[in-house]
């Protein structure tokens, strides 16, 4: 058995997980498993060295004009956002503390007012047309002004309740809400659009675009960009918590075929697993990469990447409560996990088992439970209860992804829907059409894919508000609604979370959506690194900044 | 006369052109799923819909458009880039070198093994070496490129610890490094257009040394070298010659799989990404450069027959 961390909390093994089956898997839920990670060497860092990554090529650069993961990766690395995620060793995965990034400290005088102390003497990079010049709480207004104001900016919605924003001194901003929203910190912190940017970047370049208009406070500068070859960072000497970031270069190679990946792991051409997101490695690659690479560091924990299977709620038959529940039952999830991902992985409640500070523990679901319990018999007599007792025929839209696990999953499910008397017609769309169409919920029966990891609980609950365009089930459902708009105003974190779970129990107990089990990531690095662990999200630079090469 | 043969053939490649051209711009607009709202809903290229469209330009007439992107790509301008926002052109000319680099280098392997394998095939013919030949031919033609390519790069990472460099090695920073990355995706890009030569060389070969000319070089006295390097060899070649201008095609198109697995920036792997991300410029001017270079590569084979075999003025 290879050693583990200290300090991670709940801690099973793959082997205890597949020892134990189902319970364990359900188990699992409830946290993150760290397996083979050991405790950071040399107590003094050193400074310097190279970290290669398997690095991604962006549309552009500009955050407030993309939702696209691949910039914000890059930019992770070159701005600071307000607030961010901490990282390091000591992190569980799937937990998301905030702490303070360009705010030194904050303030919520009331439900609607935050107020954000800046840090003193963050400088911009040492580029043009910034400079180096010192950032002021004017950047920060600029920048949510910029990205409240600005046309096509598909992460809009993160600032909805934002009202506005006010410079109160040099180094003092102050935010005001239209209305309580709970999640307003969550979504400062969060590694998607909202790193600060330098008004006199946009008044040069027009945008944001160009590799040329990265320019941030973060622990990198960019150094190179060729498209689809690899992107550079070399180290800020001026970042604001003195004697960090401490690896000196950070090279992002884009290179996109998994074999040639793999191999590029094996022969140690780059320094972290491959694969998205977060510096991952496949399942089935494992084994090989365990051989040739055995003193690897690596950490599994539950990936917040949830698929499920949306439907007409408001039209015949899955109108009907009992319809949608023996739909569920119909399921063998770990039938699926073990054909799609070697067994290895958590089944999830209606937020994904990953994100373990809000879902609801598995097994705490109550009768919601029940439903996602395969059990085909109770599946047919629901459906006969139902009226549909001699099954019915309908159809499942879904685009591959260009994954082979989806494509089964999506196989398995049709075949135990057949089991109950359930024909189902299945549609593959090009991504293009699926995701104009199907992913809107403009199905006409059923649909399937994977949704957004977003790493808050507010994205997942959206999709059952009514006017969302992610509700693919046409949920509406009053008395949810009230209850997911309600947890915006809960400023108490146990309240909320009270409330989360008793959202997700009624999710659960209506089935509106078929969850699916989701696999476990494998995350690996170079065992040099020290002071470094993976976690969930696009915030690589965030989570490098304190690393350092033990060579 | 030689110079209308040239001319005659000139005038027959623009048709070819034309044809090409309408395709390559109908194609893009068959995708089904109406992109303009999936490119809106992923990368926010545009305020909204109108204004993507107007972007793109698709608010107007079909054969506007047609007209006018073909008349801008009479003058070098394919448009720009909706992924990257640089003009087509300029990432077509960064990424042309590559892509012609791998190619040329897989035709120089594919003729390097498949004429001397063809030529000691048929004139050792039905001997151990020949069965062996025309094995590894049929071998040749039957494994997909695309499986090689990730066999030899991620079996030796296995088993020996080594796998090609994933950093693409700039001509200016390393000379020799430059080369060198080409040479293994080079060769296994060839192998599929090497037995379609070896087993053509083959045949033809066999069937020219059958002539009654070549019966009476060996009467003569003639030394094997002589007989077939020298009178049969180049009349056996022409048939060669025309699949050789339609592998340089198939090579090409090998190219997106192959840049793909070996990391080389290339055309290939520009029109796959695009093709990914729906940067439809992109693609149609990809698709236009590909089409003109396979039009000009047959081009220049006719005025190779003409070379080969004076009689040819058809």
């Amino acid at each position: 058995m290879s050693q583990r961390q200290g300090g991670h909390g709940p801690e099973v093994s793959r082997r205890d997980l597949l020892k134990a089956g189902g319970t364990a898997l359900a188990a699992a839920a409830a946290g993150p498993y760290v397996v083979g990670v050991r405790r950071a060497g040399a107590a003094t860092p050193k400074p310097g060295g190279e970290f290669r990554f398997r690095g991604y090529t962006p549309p552009h650069f500009d955050p407030h004009l993309t939702a696209s993961y691949t910039t914000m990766i890059n930019l992770s690395f070159t701005h600071s956002r307000l607030l961010k995620h901490k990282a390091g060793p000591d992190v569980k995965p799937g937990t998301f503390e905030i702490v303070g990034d360009l705010a030194e400290s904050w303030t919520h005088s009331d439900d609607k007012t935050y107020v954000f102390k800046l840090r003193k003497g963050v400088k911009w990079h040492k580029k043009p047309p910034v400079d180096g010049r010192e950032l002021t709480a004017e950047d920060v207004k600029y920048t949510f002004d910029r990205f409240t104001s600005i046309k096509g900016n598909a992460n809009h919605h993160m600032m909805a309740t934002l009202a506005g924003t006010e410079v109160v001194d040099k180094y003092t901003v102050k935010f005001t809400l239209k209305e309580p929203d709970a999640f307003f910190l969550d979504f400062l912190a969060n590694p998607m659009a909202l790193c600060i940017v330098a008004r006199e970047a946009v008044e040069k370049f027009g945008d944001l675009k160009k590799p040329e208009a990265v320019i941030g406070t973060g622990p990198w500068m960019l150094e190179g960009h060729e498209s689809k070859v690899r992107t550079t960072f070399i180290r800020n000497p001026d970042y604001f918590i003195k004697g960090l970031p401490y690896i000196q270069r950070i090279e992002g190679i884009d290179f996109d075929d998994p074999a040639a990946r793999l191999a590029a792991f094996v022969t140690g051409q780059i320094d972290a697993g491959p694969e998205f997101p977060g510096m991952m490695i496949r399942r089935q690659d494992w084994k090989i990469i365990k051989e040739k690479r055995p003193k690897l560091r690596y950490v599994e924990f539950p990936s917040n990447v949830m698929t499920h299977a949306g439907m007409r709620t408001d039209k015949p038959p899955f109108g009907d409560v009992r319809v949608r529940r023996a739909l569920s039952m119909a399921i063998d999830r770990k039938a699926i996990l073990q054909a799609t991902a070697e067994g290895v992985g958590v089944m999830n409640p209606p937020i994904p088992a990953a994100l373990i500070a809000l879902a609801i523990p598995y097994d705490q679901m109550g009768d919601g439970l029940k439903w996602d319990t395969y059990n085909p018999q109770e599946a047919k007599r629901l459906l006969a209860e139902a009226g549909q007792g001699g099954g019915f025929s309908t159809t499942l839209e879904y685009a591959t992804y260009g994954s082979q696990e989806l494509i089964d999953a999506v196989q398995m499910a049709v075949k135990f829907w057949k089991d109950i008397g359930v024909e189902v017609k299945v549609v593959e769309k090009p991504y293009a059409a699926y995701f104009a169409t199907s992913y809107q919920g403009k199905q006409d029966g059923l649909m399937m894919g994977p949704q957004f990891p977003a790493l808050d609980p507010w994205n997942f609950m959206a999709q059952y508000l009514p006017d969302e365009p992610k509700n693919q089930s046409h949920v509406k459902d009053p008395v949810l609604a009230d209850m997911i708009l309600n947890t915006r105003r809960i400023t108490d974190d146990k309240k909320r979370q009270q409330q989360i779970y008793a959202i997700q129990k009624h999710i659960a107990d209506q089935a509106y959506y078929v969850r699916f089990p989701s696999g476990v990531y494998i995350a690996a690095l170079d065992p040099a690194l020290e002071n470094f662990a993976p976690n969930l999200g696009y915030d690589y630079g965030g989570r490098m900044i304190a690393a350092w090469w033990n060579k | 006369m030689l110079r209308r043969y040239f001319l005659k053939r000139l005038l027959v490649a623009i048709p070819s052109l034309v044809i090409a051209s309408v395709i390559v711009f109908s194609l893009v607009r068959l995708i089904p799923g109406d992109v303009v709202v999936l490119m809106m809903e992923e990368n926010q290229y545009a305020d909204d819909l109108e204004a993507m469209r107007a972007k793109l330009g698709l608010n107007r007439p079909i054969y506007v458009q047609y007209f006018d992107w073909v008349g801008r790509a009479l003058v070098g301008d394919l448009g720009e880039s909706l992924y990257t926002r640089r003009p087509v052109a300029q990432e077509l000319l960064t990424r042309v070198p590559v892509s012609l680099e791998l190619g040329t280098t897989a035709i120089f392997f594919a003729i390097l093994l498949g004429v001397p394998i063809g030529i000691v095939s048929a004139v050792r013919q039905d001997t151990a070496r020949d069965y062996v030949a025309r094995g590894g031919a049929i071998l040749g033609l039957s494994i997909p490129g695309f499986w090689l390519g990730t066999l030899a790069v991620v079996l030796p990472a296995i088993y020996f610890k080594w796998s090609p460099s994933i950093q693409f090695t700039k001509l200016t920073d390393d000379p020799w490094g430059h080369v060198a990355q080409f040479i293994l995706p080079g060769l296994l890009l060839g192998i599929g257009s090497a037995a379609s030569i070896m087993r053509l060389t083959r045949t033809q070969l066999l069937e020219v040394l059958r002539q009654d000319y070549v019966r009476t070089a060996w009467s003569k006295g003639m030394g094997e070298r002589m007989v077939v390097l020298k009178h049969s060899l180049k009349n056996s070649l022409i048939p060669v010659v025309t699949v050789l201008g339609i592998q340089i095609a198939q090579v090409l198109s090998g190219t997106v799989i192959f840049e793909s697995i070996f990391g080389l920036p290339g055309m290939g792997r520009f029109l796959f990404n695009a093709i990914t991300e729906r940067d439809y410029p992109v693609i149609q001017g990809i698709n236009l450069v590909v089409v003109t270079t396979v039009v000009g590569v047959n081009l220049v084979v006719d005025f190779v027959y003409a070379y080969l075999d004076p009689r040819i003025r058809f």
